[in-house]
């Protein structure tokens, strides 16, 4: 194995930008049973369909947002994720990012281990 | 004083022959042995001296061999139905007898197994052994059986009978005996059952024979990952587990599928953090568990395929389907993974 290789999938999963997405995704699935963002992000093969299928979670993530006056991913984020599935992979971003959805939130793991 | 086991090829016979040497060894010395793999062969040294006149009859470590019910004589010989006791004490007496002349054949590097003389090697041992499996058999069903040199066989039914893991079971539909032998790279040796303990049956329902092998490989990692945390360092290494499944037949028992796992990205992983790795290991072991159960066959599919391969695809699909898993309520908030968990996955994913 590249350990150069394999340290970008941890160097991807901890880029604040995906971090923050990743965030809103986990919130999104657990709070509104949002599978149509992860099926977007599922079929997305090209960086442009990932940014669209980004956005789309977006527009659909306000309204939970509202809801529960929750924080948004800034469009910074947007533009770094974006980015960094440019330069790494659509595969590669994807799997760091529903990585995120599936774990606790860092406040709940903090809690956790005290 | 060291000792070689040169390898032939047929791999779970040359691995078996090193643990039955290493349990020889350990039962005339009564201490520890080092087995290393040296790609070529299996070398062995034991940390005791052998005494000038050394005797295996009236040992007591040597009779519990052939009285404990765990060492599981009757599995190695199962295609070999009514004989096993015979073959059982066949393998006693010319250990017994040969014992001088194969110890000093074993210290020479260059010593050779004899193929095609001898005792028939059991199918319940090297699947390889099997008929029809070595050579184009085309019309006629003329391939003789696979025969070596009586030391040779006695150590190795001794070393698979010891250190091999049978389980029973109905897999995928199907009544198969799964057969696991983990491979040495570095191992200090001090009691079959140390080996017997890595590879403990977990009592699961497996959906197949690679499933079962990459739990069993998680498990044992996590073993040693325990002795590595309390010794402070990683004492004991194996490179792969060898695995194979034989069905029965209406008369015969006969080999389905095989192969080997390799164990080097965990083994690496626990060597480099033996605490750290701690959490990755029991979120896996969770992914087998509930990939067991009914309706969770995705997950223990997904699972697998990562411990297997350890590739980006293979991670992916499996935080996917962990996700879907979490979105059904199926997966307690207790046995989220941390972040820190799935670094510690990462870690081990080539891309």
């Amino acid at each position: 194995m590249s350990k150069c290789e394999a340290q970008r999938l941890e160097e991807v999963f901890s880029d604040p930008a995906v971090r923050e997405f990743g965030s809103a995704l986990r919130r999104a699935l657990r709070l509104n049973d949002d599978y149509a963002s992860l099926m977007e992000f599922e079929f997305a093969e090209t960086p442009e369909a990932f940014a669209d299928a980004l956005r789309r979670f977006l527009r659909r993530y306000e309204t939970l947002a509202r809801r529960y006056n929750l924080r948004r991913p800034s469009e910074s984020a947007l533009e770094s994720i974006v980015r960094l599935a440019d330069d790494y992979g659509v595969r590669m971003i994807r799997a760091a990012l529903i990585s995120h959805a599936l774990c606790r939130a860092e406040r709940e793991a903090e809690g956790g281990e005290q | 004083m060291q000792f070689f086991v040169t390898k032939t090829g047929l791999d779970a016979f040359d691995t078996a022959r090193a643990w039955g040497l290493a349990v020889l060894l350990n039962v005339l010395t009564q201490d520890e042995v080092r087995l290393q793999d040296a790609s070529w062969a299996f070398i062995l040294e034991p940390k005791g001296c052998i005494p000038q006149n050394a005797q295996l009859t009236g040992l007591g470590s040597w009779v519990t061999l052939f009285n404990a019910v765990d060492v599981q004589w009757d599995s190695v010989f199962v295609t070999q139905r009514g004989r096993q006791e015979e073959k059982k004490g066949q393998v006693r007496q010319i250990l017994e007898t040969q014992l001088h002349s194969l110890l000093s054949d074993l210290q020479r590097p260059d010593n050779l197994v004899e193929i095609g003389s001898g005792e028939n090697v059991p199918g319940g041992l090297e699947p390889a052994a099997f008929k029809g499996l070595r050579h184009v058999t085309k019309a006629s069903y003329r391939e003789d059986q696979l025969k070596v040199s009586e030391g040779h066989w006695a150590l190795s039914c001794l070393g698979m009978a010891t250190c091999g893991t049978y389980r029973f079971s109905r897999e995928a539909g199907q009544y198969r005996w799964l057969v696991l032998l983990p491979v040495p790279q570095n191992v200090h040796f001090n009691y079959f059952r140390d080996v017997q303990e890595l590879m403990r049956p977990s009592g699961l329902r497996y959906i197949g024979v690679q499933n079962a092998a990459a739990h069993y490989s998680v498990q044992l990692t996590e073993q040693l990952r325990r002795r590595a945390a309390a010794q402070g360092s990683l004492q004991d290494r194996f490179s792969a587990i060898l695995y194979f499944t034989l069905f029965g037949t209406r008369q015969q028992v006969k080999p389905s599928q095989g192969n080997q796992l390799n164990l080097t990205p965990l083994m690496d992983a626990i060597q480099e953090d033996p605490h750290g790795t701690e959490a990755m290991l029991k979120w896996l072991d969770y992914c087998f568990r509930l990939g067991a159960t009914r309706g969770a066959e995705e997950l223990a599919l997904a699972v697998t395929e990562l411990v297997m391969r350890w590739d980006l695809d293979a991670y992916e699909k499996l935080v996917k389907v962990f996700v879907r898993f979490i979105a059904r309520n199926q997966v307690r908030y207790d046995n989220l993974p941390y972040e820190r968990t799935l670094l510690g996955v990462m870690k081990n994913v080539k891309v």
